[in-house]
C-alpha cells in the first residue's frame, strides 16, 4: 500500500471554549498529516484536548481557527465514529440489529437495504452476536464491537474511535485489538484511534501522535514500525520494548 | 409459594374484620361485617344499578385523565427540551402542582356549572401539572452523550427528537402517568360527591352516606379499592412492556 497519500491534511487547528473564567484555549495550531489507509493513535495526557480534536476531525465541532481538507477525495469523505462509553452511546431501547443500522435509519435507507448492509457487514467478520437481543444484555466486549459495527454500517472511508477500550477490562482489550486489526486489514480504511494506555497505542498504531498538556499541539509523532500481521505476543518482543522506551523519552521530555 | 404470599395480608384483615363485627368489638353502626358489606357489593352488581356508576365514574375520569396526558406530555417535553423555557416555567407549574385541586372547587364550579365539565376539569387539572413536570423532568435527564451520538450520524433536530429524546424521557413520562391515574381517580371520586350529580360512583357513596346504608358504603369503597389497585398494577405492568429498558 502505497502510505503516503495524505488523506486528512490537519492545518493549524485552534480550538477554544467558554467557560466561567473566560476562555480556556485547547487546542493550538495542532497540525498532521494523516495517510490513506493509515492507523493512527493520539496519545496524550488527560483532559488536554484529544476528543475536541477528534470531533472536529469529524465535524461535529467547528475548529476555531485553522482548516482540515480532505486533499484525496471530493468533499468530506464518510466518517464512522465509535465513542468511549459504549454504554451511554448505544439506545438501551433498540435491539443489536437496529443499534447497528441505526446511522442508515437516520438517512432514511429502506428497512430491507438496512438489512441487505447489516447482514454483509456481519459476514465479512466472524460475529456471534445474537442480532435480537437487548443491548444491556450484552457484555461490555460485545456492547463495544456492536458500537464499532455501528460505526462501520455506514461504510466510512474514515474511522474515528475516541477512547474505545478505556472502559472495558484488559482481558477483553485484548480480543478487541485482534478484531480490530482484523477489520482493518480487510476493509483498508483509515483509523483514528485515542488512546490513553501506551502500549495499546503503540500496538495498534502505525504511528503514535503525542499530544501536549492543554493547550494541546502535536508535539511528537513516533513510528511504530513493528511488522503486520501483529500478534499479542508482539507485546513482549525486544522491538516492542525499544518502542516503549522512545515513548517514555518522548513523554519525560514533555513533562519539564 | 412466594407469589402466594401477597394473599396473607388481605386475608388477615378479612379475619379481623370479621371478628371486630362478629363479637361485637365494633360498633356496626360504623362497620358492618364483610358478609354484609360484600352480599350488598354482589348485589348492586346484579341488580345492576351500579353500572351507570361506573360507566359515568369511568367516562369522567378517562376524559380528564386523557386530556391531562395529551396536553401535558408534549408541553412538558417542549419545557424540557429548553432549559430557558423549564427555568421560566417551572416556578409557575410547581406554584399549580401544589395548590390542592379541591381547594379550587367553588372556581370550577363558577366557571364551569355543576354538569360534567366541572368534574373532568377539575380531573384534567389535578393531571396535567403533574405530568408536565415529570415529562419535562425526563428531558432534562437525555444522556448527552446519546445526543451526541445521534449528532455525529447526521441526525436533524427533529431526528434527534424522535429517535432519543422521546424515549429518554418516556419512562418518566409514564411514572407521571401512574401518579396521576390513581390522584385522578381520587378527584373525580371527590368532585361527584360534591357537585351533586345523578350517577356516579362518588354520588353513590354520598347517597349511602346520607341513607345511613352503612353496608353500601363500604361496598363502593371496598369497589373502589379493587378498581384503584388495578388501574395501577395494569399500568405498572404496561410500563415495564413499553418503557422495558428502565433501569437496565
Ligand atoms: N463544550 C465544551 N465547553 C467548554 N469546555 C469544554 C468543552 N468541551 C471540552 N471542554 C474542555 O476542554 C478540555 C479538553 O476536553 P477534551 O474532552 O477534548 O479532552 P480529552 O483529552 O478528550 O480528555 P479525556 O482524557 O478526559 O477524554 C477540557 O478541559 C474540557 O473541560
Ligand atoms: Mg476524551
Amino acid at each position: 500500500m502505497d502510505r503516503k497519500v495524505v488523506h486528512i491534511k490537519v492545518d493549524k487547528i485552534s480550538k477554544s471554549f467558554k467557560n466561567d473564567e473566560g476562555r480556556i484555549e485547547v487546542l493550538k495550531h495542532v497540525s498532521l498529516e494523516i495517510y490513506k489507509g493509515e492507523f493512527l493513535t493520539f496519545f496524550g495526557p488527560n483532559g488536554c484536548g484529544k476528543s475536541t480534536l477528534v470531533n472536529i476531525l469529524a465535524g461535529i465541532e467547528e475548529a476555531g481557527d485553522g482548516e482540515i481538507t480532505f486533499p484525496e477525495t471530493n468533499g468530506k469523505p464518510k466518517i464512522g465514529f465509535v465513542f468511549q462509553n459504549y454504554r451511554d452511546s448505544l439506545m438501551p431501547w433498540l435491539n443489536v440489529e437496529k443499534n447497528i443500522c441505526f446511522p442508515l435509519k437516520l438517512k432514511g435507507i429502506t428497512k430491507s437495504e438496512q438489512k441487505e448492509r447489516l447482514k454483509t457487514l456481519i459476514s465479512e467478520f466472524e460475529i456471534n452476536i445474537d442480532l435480537k437481543s437487548k443491548v444491556y444484555n450484552l457484555s461490555g466486549g460485545q456492547a463495544q464491537m456492536v458500537s464499532i459495527l455501528r460505526g462501520l454500517i455506514v461504510n466510512p472511508e474514515i474511522l474515528i474511535m475516541d477512547e474505545p477500550f478505556s472502559a472495558l477490562d484488559y482481558q477483553t482489550n485484548l480480543m478487541l485489538y485482534e478484531e480490530l486489526l482484523k477489520i482493518w486489514r480487510k476493509l483498508k480504511i483509515t483509523v483514528i484511534l485515542i488512546s490513553h494506555e501506551i502500549d495499546e497505542a503503540i500496538y495498534l498504531g502505525d504511528r503514535v501522535a503525542f499530544l501536549s498538556k492543554k493547550p494541546a499541539s502535536i508535539f511528537k509523532v513516533l513510528n511504530s514500525d513493528l511488522p503486520r500481521p501483529r500478534k499479542l505476543e508482539d507485546m513482549g518482543s525486544q522491538e516492542f520494548a525499544e518502542l516503549k522506551k522512545k515513548a517514555l523519552e518522548i513523554f519525560r521530555n514533555t513533562a519539564t | 409459594m412466594k407469589k402466594l404470599l401477597f394473599v396473607i395480608g388481605p386475608i388477615a384483615l378479612l379475619i379481623l374484620w370479621w371478628i371486630l363485627t362478629k363479637f361485637g368489638f365494633a360498633n356496626s353502626f360504623l362497620l358492618p361485617s364483610p358478609e354484609d358489606t360484600f352480599s350488598r357489593l354482589f348485589g348492586l352488581f346484579s341488580s345492576g344499578e351500579v353500572f351507570n356508576d361506573i360507566r359515568l365514574t369511568f367516562y369522567r375520569w378517562s376524559i380528564g385523565y386523557l386530556l391531562g396526558c395529551v396536553v401535558g406530555i408534549p408541553l412538558g417535553i417542549l419545557m424540557g427540551y429548553s432549559e430557558k423555557v423549564y427555568k421560566s416555567c417551572e416556578f409557575l407549574i410547581e406554584f399549580f402542582r401544589s395548590l390542592p385541586v379541591t381547594a379550587m372547587f367553588p372556581l370550577f364550579l363558577l366557571m364551569f356549572g355543576i354538569g360534567d365539565s366541572s368534574k373532568i376539569a377539575m380531573t384534567f387539572t389535578a393531571t396535567v401539572f403533574i405530568i408536565i413536570i415529570n415529562s419535562a423532568y425526563g428531558v432534562t435527564q437525555t444522556k448527552k452523550s446519546r445526543i451526541k451520538a445521534a449528532k455525529t450520524f447526521g441526525a436533524t433536530n427533529f431526528q434527534i427528537f424522535t429517535n432519543v429524546v422521546f424515549y429518554e424521557s418516556l419512562p418518566h413520562t409514564l411514572i407521571g402517568m401512574r401518579t396521576t391515574l390513581s390522584l385522578s381517580l381520587i378527584v373525580v371520586i371527590v368532585s361527584e360527591m360534591f357537585i351533586g350529580t345523578q350517577f356516579g360512583l362518588g354520588q353513590r357513596i354520598y347517597d349511602a352516606y346520607t341513607r345511613n346504608s352503612v353496608d353500601e358504603l363500604y361496598a363502593v369503597i371496598v369497589l373502589l379499592g379493587i378498581i384503584g389497585y388495578f388501574s395501577n398494577k395494569l399500568f405498572m405492568y404496561m410500563e415495564t412492556k413499553i418503557a422495558f429498558w428502565t433501569g437496565k
